[in-house]
């Protein structure tokens, strides 16, 4: 079958005064119409690069350079002129975001944000896109919805916020719905339910998803295949059961270890990140992870690991594979 | 935050060092020029007597309105008066009630503030007052006041810094109720240090930044007040040269002499341009993040 | 929202009775005897005695302070020492040019100063944003009435395009209303649009980096809407507060410019008034004008709620 969304060699550079800073570097991935998908790394991996790379969303004047392929349904988003990526976002493709409260703008109802997208893309008038706001919000689970429509984001629970956001993502009923972290600052209990409102409504629209998180064991649990991210870079990628039982980077067992408090591997220092990093495109010529890596050796950060088949549906890029199988 | 080396972080690390990088070396290009000027216009203002090539009162009556020339390099004014001298002096007319106003108007607005800010049965009756104060227009109640003083120099600069003090007064208070809730202030406060050491010894030093801010922007302002005053008859009386006053004259012959207008009027500008560029640059100065 | 407004109104009442106080005090810092002034110095002991009696000079100052306060509050501001007539109908004569002068000054500020600001926000850091700086600092450094000189040798000397005095009432025909008003309100828009612009750019600019910026095109919001509804929309209370604020700049300014353009508004009252020492018209255009400047400010806080629904909340539970 043909991909829904097909990323190839996608490359994101960003222009800054010391020169250029390559975020994503050769990403490729597809997703398939009625799949959630799963791209997973630590915060600033690219991840979201990625996926705000695919929507076009940065200034391409100042700041950012693409390069690479993101067809969708064959076309090539990368290549679309402006006009035609408003078309295509919030009626072809739609994103979530994390934080609810900031995503939605705090001085119009959500009503008028749901309709927003509805007179852009459907040229509905008033009446009808209340309508279907009003159902759209029914949908996503929001108790008496009719009244609902009317409250300005503040006056919503983060729940309920993040059910309006996902409301008026799907109002248009995307092929693609990209989810950035929709469950991260939701309580837990909260946390399964709009995963499950999620992954329902996906199967009812039969749209692709693109799951971004963190969080290995929420991939593990909803998503079909996975990649996991380390600087730009795909690590590793695969069936999401096979990576979450026999995950062979050892980034993604780091990842994995840490998965239900993955919260204090964050409270590292932070000199880490600000100290002498060399710009991307010339950081290490070995492997980007040598130096966290507690089986690299000295080739690792001289010699640049490949992205090699491992397995029946994995593929890895580190060179110690088979030492750390074996576990010398 | 994650403990990895990210683009992203990276990215942003970079375009923000960037940034601040920029900003701090343009703040500090325009509090250097805002210094600059002001540097030059204080020593014209001071020098004035020497470089004044004759008395700003000279009248001279077959000089009358003649354009800018190499004998009069600003030209003359209806009464023949050399309008370099005259604008010359006007400069320290101008600096001298602009700069004493914004003085005595922030040392007292500093005061007011900072016992407002501290005492809080102060605040109720000082903060009122000032809010009643600054629902007059500073030039408004300027005027009244003028107007009921009676029309000098010294009640010019009285009435302005009358008129300034609330605002300083507001800005004063507020930077003092941030800084009473600082540890150290408790600190020294549990020493057993009076009130008075607390306040003006240790609280004061601390709500200066703003108010050396506020201070260039009311000097900028009460000498386009002063100025304005003389335009409504309520200010430096002529025929002392004030620069209010030299470009009262100028209104009259304005459809004959455009340097009358022109020159004198560039000086007064420069000299506002120059105060405001200082205080933007000394407030972003201090102040990087704002 | 009533609690809110309430609390707003009590404010208010509480600065208008400061405000009588200081506009009383002011007027009895007077040297000299008011009745001795109407009078002038050749009347006679006899007769200034007399007058002081029938203005109630001879009470104690704060029986005076309570029947000024009760008189103006039933619109009563006295008696011009030298107009035959009221203060109040006095001012109401020359009110509507000052109105109109402020009004379509304050128009054209925000006219250019929005757009401007929100244009150097978009592009900050580039051309356009260092033009508008430079123009905001301009506009800050040149006193209104320096730059209405230079308007009038422009426009009025030179190019011989505009009047340069008087004024011509909306009542008698737009276009003869706004060839007098052209440069007597560019003159106070300048000032005014530039600390407009300046707030504008540096909120909208805030905005910018907002996260539901990105939602909105994300929703395939176009580059105008985005600015101009979803991120000015959001930085308005910023602008509202400035624009109360330096209404009262606009408001002072506008007497000089008066003056300057020979407008015959409350501007030009008050100078023939300074002139004069009549003192209770003085007294009757500040406290006019305050209290203008005040309503302002009273409908800016109002707005706070109709444009940011979370002032609502804040106003009500605060």
């Amino acid at each position: 079958m043909e991909p829904l969304l097909k990323v190839d060699n996608l490359k994101t550079e960003f222009r800054t005064l010391r020169g250029i800073v390559t975020a994503v570097d050769g990403v490729s991935f597809e997703v398939r119409a009625g799949e959630m998908f799963g791209l997973v790394g630590e915060s600033g991996c690219g991840k979201s690069v990625t996926s705000q790379s695919i929507m076009r969303l940065y200034d391409e004047k100042k700041l950012a350079r693409h390069s690479g392929l993101a067809l969708l349904d064959g076309e090539n988003l990368l290549a679309a002129s402006q006009k035609r990526m408003r078309q295509i976002r919030g009626r072809d493709v739609s994103m979530i975001f994390q934080d609810a409260l900031s995503a939605l703008n705090p001085v119009f109802t959500i009503g008028w944000q749901i309709k927003e997208v509805l007179r852009i893309h459907q040229k509905l008038g008033n009446k009808e896109s209340r309508e279907k706001a009003v159902d759209m919000l029914r949908l996503t689970g929001i108790p008496s919805p009719e009244t609902r429509v009317d409250s300005y984001p503040h006056e919503l629970s983060g729940g309920m916020r993040q059910r309006a956001m996902i409301a008026m993502a799907l109002v248009c009923k995307p092929k693609l719905l990209i989810a950035d972290e929709p469950t991260t600052a939701l309580d837990v209990t909260i946390q399964a339910q709009i995963m499950e409102m999620i992954a329902d409504l996906k199967s009812s629209l039969n749209m692709g998803v693109v799951l971004i998180t963190h969080d290995l064991g929420v991939v593990a649990q909803t998503c079909s295949r996975v990649v996991v991210m380390y600087l730009g870079q795909i690590v590793e990628e695969g069936d999401a059961s096979d990576i979450f039982y026999h995950p062979l980077h050892p980034y993604t067992k780091g990842l994995l270890e840490s998965s239900p408090s993955i919260r204090t591997k964050r409270g590292a220092p932070l000199h880490v990140i600000q100290g002498s990093v060399p710009p991307l495109d010339k950081a290490g010529s070995g492997c980007r992870f040598a130096d966290r890596c507690p089986y690299a050796d000295k080739l690792c950060s001289s010699v640049p690991p490949m992205l090699v088949n491992a397995g029946a549906t994995q593929k890895v890029r580190c060179r110690k594979l088979g030492s750390i199988e074996s576990g010398v | 935050m994650p403990d990895e080396r990210s683009a992203l972080a990276l990215k942003s690390a970079l375009r923000e060092q960037r940034m601040l990088v920029l900003r701090s070396a343009l703040d500090k290009r325009m509090a250097v020029a805002g210094f600059a000027i002001m540097t030059v216009i204080v020593l014209l203002a001071v020098l004035a007597p020497v470089l004044a090539p004759a008395g700003p009162y000279e009248i001279n009556p077959l000089d009358r309105l003649l354009p800018p020339s190499s004998k009069h390099w600003f030209g003359t004014d209806a009464l023949g008066r050399d309008l370099l001298s005259r604008t010359l002096y006007g400069l320290r007319i101008s600096l001298a009630v602009g700069g004493s106003t914004a003085l005595a108007s922030s040392a007292l607005g500093l005061l007011l503030g900072l016992l407002s800010g501290y005492f809080s049965f102060a605040e109720n009756i000082i903060m009122r007052i000032c809010e009643g104060m600054m629902a007059i227009p500073p030039m408004l109640l300027a005027i009244a006041l003028v107007a009921a003083l009676g029309s000098t120099s010294f009640n010019v600069f009285l009435s302005l810094s009358v008129a300034y003090m609330p605002l300083v007064a507001r800005v004063a208070r507020s930077s003092t109720l941030s800084v009473r809730e600082q540890t150290y202030i408790e600190a020294i406060k549990s020493q057993g240090a009076s009130w008075a050491r607390v306040l003006f010894g240790h609280i004061a030093p601390n709500v200066m930044s703003p108010i050396i801010v506020q201070t260039t922007y009311i000097f900028a302002s009460a000498i386009i007040i002063e100025a304005a005053l003389s335009f409504l008859g309520a200010g430096v009386p002529p025929p002392a040269p004030s620069l209010g006053n030299v470009l009262y004259d100028a209104k009259s012959v304005i459809f004959s002499a455009w340097w009358t207008t022109v020159l004198p009027g560039i000086v007064m500008m420069l000299t506002v341009l120059g105060l405001n560029i200082l205080g933007d640059g000394i407030r972003d100065v201090m102040d990087p993040a704002g | 929202m009533l609690n809110y407004l309430a609390k707003r109104l009590i404010h208010v009442i509480s600065t208008l009775l400061i405000l009588s106080v200081i506009i009383f005090g002011v007027l009895h810092l007077t040297p000299g005897d008011p009745a001795r002034i109407m009078l002038g110095p050749d009347a006679s002991e006899e007769t200034v005695e007399s007058l002081r009696e029938e203005l109630g000079l001879k009470s104690s100052l704060p029986i005076q302070y309570l029947r000024w306060v009760a008189n103006a509050a039933q619109g009563n501001l006295g008696m011009s020492y030298f107009r035959s007539e009221p203060v109040l109908s006095a001012i109401g004569k020359h009110i509507s040019p000052t109105i109109a002068l402020s009004v379509w000054s304050q128009l054209l500020a925000l006219l250019v100063a929005i757009p401007a600001g929100v244009f150097a926000a978009k592009g900050k850091g580039g051309k356009v944003d260092a033009i508008v700086a430079a123009g905001t600092l301009a506009g800050i450094s040149l006193p209104s009435f320096l730059f209405s000189l230079l308007l009038i040798l422009i426009f009025g000397v030179w190019l011989k395009w505009l009047p340069v005095s008087g004024y011509k009432a909306i009542s008698g025909g737009l276009g003869n209303h706004f060839r007098y008003l052209a440069l007597p309100v560019m003159s106070l828009a300048f000032m005014q649009a530039a600390y407009i612009a300046r707030i504008t750019r540096s909120t909208v600019a805030d905005v910018l980096n907002c996260e539901y910026i990105k939602t909105a095109a994300a929703k395939g919001v176009k580059g105008w809407e985005i600015m101009f509804k979803h991120a000015l929309r959001n930085a308005f209370n910023p602008i509202l507060t400035t624009i109360g604020q330096t209404f009262g700049l606009l408001l002072s300014g506008a007497s000089v410019i008066e003056a300057i353009f020979n407008i015959p508004g409350l501007g030009q009252l008050m100078v023939s008034s300074i002139l004069k020492r009549d003192y209770p018209v003085i007294q009757g255009v500040v406290l006019v004008t305050s209290i203008i400047y005040i309503a302002i400010n009273l409908a800016v806080d109002l707005l706070y709620g109709v444009v940011d629904p979370r002032v609502r909340i804040a106003g009500e539970s605060g």
